[in-house]
């Protein structure tokens, strides 16, 4: 409805009524007249016999349909009169509203483009992954042949594709950069519904060998490198030194699942040659993802997969045996992990709107008690009790609404930083804002908190109207009993959270505090690809690099290392022990490649034997050193001098002559694999990561030593640069994100509730001044007065600690997953939560404690 | 109020019989608020004495109801005035109400004045 013609229709109505009825008037006091009434009598006569004009006008309007919004926007310019004229309670129920408020509206601004927001691909229910297992390696990635078997062979896939995250060298406004890539199956894009932007996608003919080269480009590349020049026509990059044909730009939403890509590449044309291709043993990173046909379910595309998968294993037991294809719905993959964690905290957020409700709820009715008067003028003049209730109702959705716009201000302003300390790498996460929907959740918020605190009043107005025969002093038992519930409540909630804080803090501690098994201070880390280089370049490369690296001022030491701790496992292998037979099924380990300095620039002490020499060389026997977890499998004894086969490894068997400590490959907390280091002289490769320890600043030394590199070869790009205390800060992102915003919520929390306790104290104290008074005037001592006070207000926090101690308790394994070092029932947390609620309770009942020993009975007994 | 304190002989409306009257009033016409209240009083002899206030509630619900509409015209004093007409579901709602009407006089007449 349109409020210009309807206010128009509704004046006009309004003033035909009220020419009918002067009309009327009028005729009737004619006829008065006629019949020989005086003027003046013939007036009071014709109104007499109308009856009350106001009524019949109020009875008349209420029949138009309109009438409801008018009294609505009556009531809220009452409403905003009353709240002007307390401005002290507006203020702080409006910021403490804004607090919870604007805490869900952050919230939810995540949640909303996580877990609400359709994921970036057609049909994406219909997507699932692919990933291979043998029973000593849950996770494999899928192998090429196997992944050709199964388009091949399947019944309930509309397409299977698989892509390769991988990285390029392309040169960027004359500078070689390394940029995340993708080599991806010409079935990849159809499978994921991804459309171009510009040009076409690619197809089976570019993905034949000596096909051009061509590439699809992500949106931000096309910015970067073709300045978003919408003509294709003979446009290149320059990928490794070749000129790349650009066949099509993906639009800025296009992304594929898991990896961020800027440039796609033809997977056989890039790979199809190499031998981790051809055999069917090896998984060469491949992440397989396909599209179920209509109507098919994933628990029969499961059993059609497995039917697959034995054929397979009775084909080709060499490498097939027991191996087996697992499928995980896409959503479920993407936003499984993350899905608990955010609703955990989405649920903590709406605690804290609670508690804020329950603090203006306390506010509401402190208010309302003191607004008794007016109510019975109000009732006395005709409002009906139902009228009242609206009243107050639309003062706390005004109050809520204003609360919630303060909320939604201050929650505009910190998602950015929210997004940015969050860990997650949801497809929509860099997206959220506060925009539409999450205004149309903030209002939804801010009225479901009017109608929690704005009943309170109300609630209490009845009781206290029950009690009003009994004329007690103190807003009537029930209300009381009322109010003490909602603060009991407060408390609950208040150590809930703070029991929650408590547990993310010691985790996010002890993941900063824990032993890596190597010293982080003063560590950096980066990247070096060789791609075009054959494994005795590479190695001439890396060696003099470390070399060079060595020897840059305030550089105490350096190596490099195929995988760095925190990167994860870029090489597995099955493995045995020298004498145990091979063929059949082994356990797997990391291998991983170093040069002799590794373990020294990483101060990773040896437990036993020694580390690779320049000595430990092609030509000399093979050696490997293993990590302590590898050391424990092989058996009692020194590890040293043992005999172990790696089966790919470059030799057929490698000599144990050292062993190290763990470290962790995927992350603190994370389940460590065993580990087998060969020196990269004996097993060259062409990507490794430097490690540098410097006595310089972080950022200072990586730029020394990214110059260094540059004058080994200027056209070398390197990546990662990074500090490894960063990384490790980083691997505690989840638990620090969760303990940030529990903290937070937890300080607010705890900061309601003892306003909440105090403000409440106080109020009693006030009312019962008199009875105080009475008293001390009969001689109780201000000492006693002063115990019965804090008595009455810390019975009602034990009740709510209590209460919230069950609570956390049983909501404490919603964080179980996040908890490091420390136990989801830990008695140390839950006690300290606790004593800080209790002191910060104690000290809020304190001062209204003070007061109430103060009273002057002389004053207590005039009060009223 | 003060109209029936006067007048202890006055009878009070029955629930719904106002609005009946109106329509029956009208059907002889149209005619403003004023009029009507005069025919209604003047066709019972005043024993039925309208708080004339409570006529426009009521051909406010009426005129909702789609049984009578109204238009502004110039009396014979030259004066604007609101008149009221029946409209074709108002003359079927007038007769529904007076078969119902009668209905009920005659229960109510058998049970007052049962026959001897």
């Amino acid at each position: 409805m349109k409020l210009g013609p309807w206010i128009l229709r509704r004046r006009s109505e309004e003033s035909e009524l009220d020419e009918e009825i002067r009309f009327h008037l009028s005729e009737e006091q004619k006829l008065h007249t006629e019949r020989g009434a005086s003027p003046v009598d013939a007036r009071f006569r014709a109104q007499r016999d109308f009856g009350n004009t106001s009524r019949v006008k109020e009875e008349t309007r209420a029949m138009w349909s309109w009438t409801t919004l008018e009294s609505v926007m009556y009531d809220a310019r009452y409403a905003l009169r009353q709240l002007r004229r307390a401005p002290g309670f507006t203020a702080v129920a409006i910021a403490t509203l804004a607090l919870g408020i604007g805490a869900n509206t952050a919230i939810f601004s995540v949640v909303d483009a996580v877990l609400l927001k359709p994921l970036p691909f057609r049909d994406a229910s219909r997507l699932v992954a692919i990933h291979e297992a043998l029973p000593e390696a849950p996770y494999l990635n899928a192998s090429w042949p196997d992944y050709l078997d199964w388009r091949a062979g399947n019944h309930v896939f509309e397409d299977i594709g698989v892509f390769q995250p991988n990285k390029v060298k392309l040169r960027q406004n004359g500078t070689p950069t390394m940029v995340p890539a993708a080599f991806v199956s010409s079935s990849l894009f159809s499978v994921l519904g991804t459309q171009p932007f510009l040009g076409r996608l690619l197809s089976d003919s570019d993905d034949r060998p000596g096909a051009p080269a061509v590439a699809v480009i992500s949106y931000a590349l096309w910015q970067r490198a073709l300045a978003g020049d919408p003509n294709l026509e003979g446009k290149s990059v320059e990928v490794e030194g070749f000129a790349v044909n650009v066949a099509g730009v993906l639009g800025p939403e296009s992304r594929l699942p898991q990896v961020d890509a800027e440039i796609y590449l033809p997977l056989r044309r890039m790979l199809g040659g190499s031998e981790s291709f051809s055999n069917r043993a090896n998984h060469p990173g491949l992440l397989a993802f396909a599209r179920l046909r209509p109507g098919v379910s994933v628990d029969t595309a499961r059993a059609d997969m497995n039917a697959i998968m034995k054929r397979l294993a009775e084909a080709y037991p060499a490498s097939n045996k027991n191996e087996a294809a697992k499928l995980s719905p896409l959503p479920e993959l993407l936003l499984g992990a993350i899905r608990p964690e955010l609703l955990m905290l989405f649920g903590a957020a709406a605690l804290v709107l609670l508690l804020a409700c329950a603090n203006v709820a306390h506010l509401a009715m402190a208010r309302a008690s003191s607004r008794q008067r007016e109510f019975a003028v109000r009732a006395s003049l005709g409002a009906g009790s139902g009228r009242l209730l609206r009243q107050l109702l639309t003062e706390s959705v005004l109050l809520a609404l204003a609360g919630g716009i303060v909320g939604a201000l201050w929650a505009n302003w910190s998602v950015a930083p929210l997004v940015r300390l969050s860990p997650y790498r949801a497809p929509g996460l860099s997206d959220a804002h506060v925009d539409t929907r999450v205004l149309l959740f903030t209002l939804a918020a801010s009225l479901a908190a009017a109608l929690a605190f704005g009943c309170a009043p109300v609630l209490q107005t009845r009781f206290s109207r029950l009690n009003r025969a009994l004329r007690e002093g103190d807003g009537g038992g029930a209300g009381r009993r009322f109010r003490s519930a909602l603060f009991v409540g407060e408390v609950a909630i208040a150590l809930v959270l703070a029991t929650g804080a408590g547990l993310l803090l010691r985790s996010v501690f002890g993941m900063l505090h824990a032993d890596p098994g190597f010293r982080p201070d003063h560590l950096i880390s980066f990247s070096v690809a060789r791609p075009n280089s054959d494994g005795q370049g590479s190695l001439r490369y890396f060696t003099g690099a470390v070399d060079l690296l060595a020897r840059q001022p305030g550089v105490v030491s350096s190596g490099a290392v195929m995988c760095p701790p925190f990167g994860g496992t870029c090489w597995t292998s099955p493995y045995w022990r020298d004498g145990h037979a091979a063929g059949g099924q082994h356990p797997w380990t990391a291998l991983n490649m170093i040069t002799p300095g590794y373990f020294n620039a990483m101060q990773m002490p040896l437990l036993a034997g020694r580390a690779f020499t320049s000595l430990d060389n092609a030509g000399s026997r093979a050696v490997a050193v293993v990590n302590q977890s590898m050391s424990s499998i092989l058996g009692p004894g020194s590890s040293v001098g043992k005999l172990i086969h790696v089966q790919y490894s470059a030799h057929e068997v490698l000599e144990v002559v050292g062993v190290v400590p763990d470290v962790p490959q995927y992350g603190t907390g994370v389940f460590v694999m065993p580990e087998v280091y060969v020196p990269a002289a004996q097993m060259p490769v062409n990507f490794m990561t430097f490690v540098v320890r410097s006595q310089a600043a972080p950022g200072i030394a990586a730029r020394e030593a990214s110059a260094a590199l540059r004058s080994l070869d200027k056209e070398q790009p390197i990546t990662d640069v990074s500090a490894f205390s960063e990384t490790i800060l980083q691997s505690a992102g989840r638990q620090r994100f969760a303990a940030t915003l529990l903290s937070m919520f937890g300080f607010v929390a705890l900061t309601l509730a003892a306003v909440g306790i105090s403000g409440m104290m106080a109020y009693t104290v006030i009312r019962r001044t008199r009875e105080l008074g009475i008293r001390v005037a009969l001689g109780a001592r201000r000492a006693t007065l002063l115990r019965m006070v804090i008595g009455e207000g810390m019975t009602l926090v034990l009740i709510g600690l209590v209460l919230g101690i069950g609570l956390a308790w049983m909501l404490a394994k919603l964080v179980s997953n996040l908890l490091y070092g420390v136990k989801p029932h830990d008695p140390a947390t839950f006690a300290a939560a606790t004593l800080v609620l209790a002191t910060c309770a104690f000290t809020a009942c304190l001062l209204p404690a003070i007061r109430a020993a103060r009273v002057d009975p002389v004053v207590a007994l005039r009060h009223d | 109020m003060s109209a029936k304190e006067s007048n202890p002989d006055r009878i009070e409306l029955l629930q719904g019989t106002l609005d009946m009257m109106i329509l029956r009033t009208l059907q002889w016409g149209p005619q403003h608020g004023h009029g009507i209240g005069q025919a209604i009083r003047a066709s019972s002899l005043d024993a039925l004495q309208i708080e004339h206030g409570s006529l426009y509630p009521a051909l406010h619900r009426l005129r909702k109801q789609g049984w009578i509409e109204a238009e502004w015209k110039i009396t014979e004093n030259k004066q604007r005035a609101r008149y009221y007409s029946l409209t074709a579901r108002g003359r079927k709602q007038l007769s529904a109400e007076e078969s119902r009407w009668n209905r009920m006089v005659e229960a109510i007449a058998r049970v007052m004045k049962p026959a001897l």
